[in-house]
């Protein structure tokens, strides 16, 4: 485009566009150091990766609750590994020594890599006086 | 960049002034740096609100997205090039331009996805950093078009714009394949069409996409006449531009599918029906960049 259109143009040329002025060119800089700095972290990462398989997984219980439609277990799923887990099933137990008195699911769409989620799993039974297990059950790989 | 619409038009009337000064004023400046956040968000507001953009944010495996990133930066630098709303002197300035589009690019998504909670302070660097990377990417061709779909069109750059060489025309059919083409193509859909498309439906769809795509590339050569026909035959403007731009939409389609992952593991037979099935909308997109461009 550089000549093609210059015969067309009632100047001819002479004037163009004047040059970029340092404002832009401090913004063009913000933009060249942001797009380095995220290729750069890229490139990093995909080297630092070593095909981990999501099954480092860490539950922690942040609260019971008692509502109307039962009690409800607010969990924090959290991967340890470089891969994400999709379709994650979690599930929950209220045990009585070896017998299960209650279980509930919960489906996270996605845990990504070293990421937490938030779930909650609703049980009948108040999980008071009962043993709770939360564990991961599952998932698939995006 | 963008900013260069509003320095022009401040300018044109003040032309014989010639001692103006040689830089634009920060007004026109800011003016055309608005419109080009304008134009990111116009353009990408789709895949911002798209789920499986988020998610390929952080599935996709890192290399496709550095590839992503490092393409953008000759796309845009050439779409500052080919834009026919603005001649820059030298290539530096375009691109400053380019980088401009990606500075506002990334401003933009970043304040988008936090204001969606798609971003939050908990997560990771990785999912931060691949969201908004994967978004910068339309979105800084919204910024890079910007000036082209919010500033007014001279009959001057009407008129750039119809003198542009053949390979310029066909970068413009390309990046009018990005434009339509990026609002499906991370979507489940794609994939979905062609599992419940027969054969005969897809040969079917890529006639009518070739078909459409030479009604709009003739209909978008000769704009009122301004070329005569008679000098360009059937064949000529069918095999130049409706089928080589064919082949270019389809590439592009299998590079976005391939950097969507949604080539993995996937047979030969669906690659290429979901290929076909993405070409629907980018070659409509590409015969019709002139127009929406």
């Amino acid at each position: 485009m550089e000549t093609t259109g210059d015969e067309s143009r009632p100047n001819g040329g002479a004037e163009r566009a004047p040059p970029t002025s340092p404002l832009e060119w401090v913004l063009a800089g913000i933009g060249a150091l942001l797009i380095a700095a995220m290729i750069a972290y890229m490139v990093q990462y995909a080297l630092s990766e070593h095909g981990s398989v999501p099954g480092e997984m860490e539950v922690t219980v942040v609260e019971t609750r008692a509502g109307g439609l039962g009690h409800t277990v607010r969990f924090q799923i959290r991967n340890r590994t470089a891969a994400t887990a999709a379709t994650l099933l979690v599930r929950g137990e209220l045990r009585a020594g070896d017998r299960v008195v209650e279980a509930a699911e919960a489906q996270f769409d996605y845990l990504p890599p070293y990421s937490e989620r938030y779930g909650g799993l609703i049980f009948q039974h108040d999980p008071a006086g009962l043993q709770l297990r939360i564990f991961p059950t599952g998932y698939s790989e995006p | 960049m963008t900013a260069e619409t509003g320095r022009k038009d401040a300018a044109l009337p003040g032309r014989a002034a010639s001692d103006r000064p040689v830089y634009e004023d920060n007004r026109s400046f800011l003016v055309g740096l608005a419109r080009a956040f304008a134009g990111a968000l116009i353009f990408s507001l789709p895949m911002l609100m798209t789920m499986e953009m988020w998610w390929i944010g952080f599935t996709m495996t890192p290399w496709r997205l550095v590839l992503l990133l490092v393409l953008m930066i000759p796309l845009l630098i050439g779409l500052s090039v080919v834009s026919g709303f603005k001649a820059n002197a030298r290539l530096r300035d375009d691109v400053a331009d380019a980088f401009v589009a990606i500075a506002v690019a990334v401003v933009m998504s970043a304040v988008i996805l936090v204001i969606f909670k798609v971003l939050s302070a908990d997560m990771p660097a990785r999912e931060v950093i691949g969201k908004i990377a994967l978004q910068s990417f339309p979105a800084a061709i919204g910024a890079m078009l910007a000036r082209d779909q919010l500033g007014e069109k001279s009959s001057e750059s009407l008129q750039r714009q119809s003198s542009m060489t053949y390979p310029q025309e066909l970068f413009l059919m390309a990046v009018g394949a990005l434009f339509l083409g990026l609002n499906v193509a991370p979507t489940e859909e794609m994939v979905l069409l062609s599992y419940m498309m027969d054969p005969w439906r897809e040969l079917a769809l890529l006639l009518l996409s070739l078909v459409l795509m030479h009604a709009f590339v003739y209909a978008v050569e000769f704009p009122g006449g301004s070329k005569p026909p008679g000098d360009v035959g059937f064949w000529s403007l069918f095999l130049r531009f409706t089928v080589v731009g064919y082949v270019i939409v389809l590439a592009i389609c299998l590079y976005l599918l391939w950097t969507f992952g949604r080539t993995d593991g996937t047979g030969l037979a669906e690659i290429l029906s979901a290929t076909v099935v993405l070409g629907f909308p980018c070659a409509i997109g590409a015969a019709a960049a002139r127009l929406i461009l």
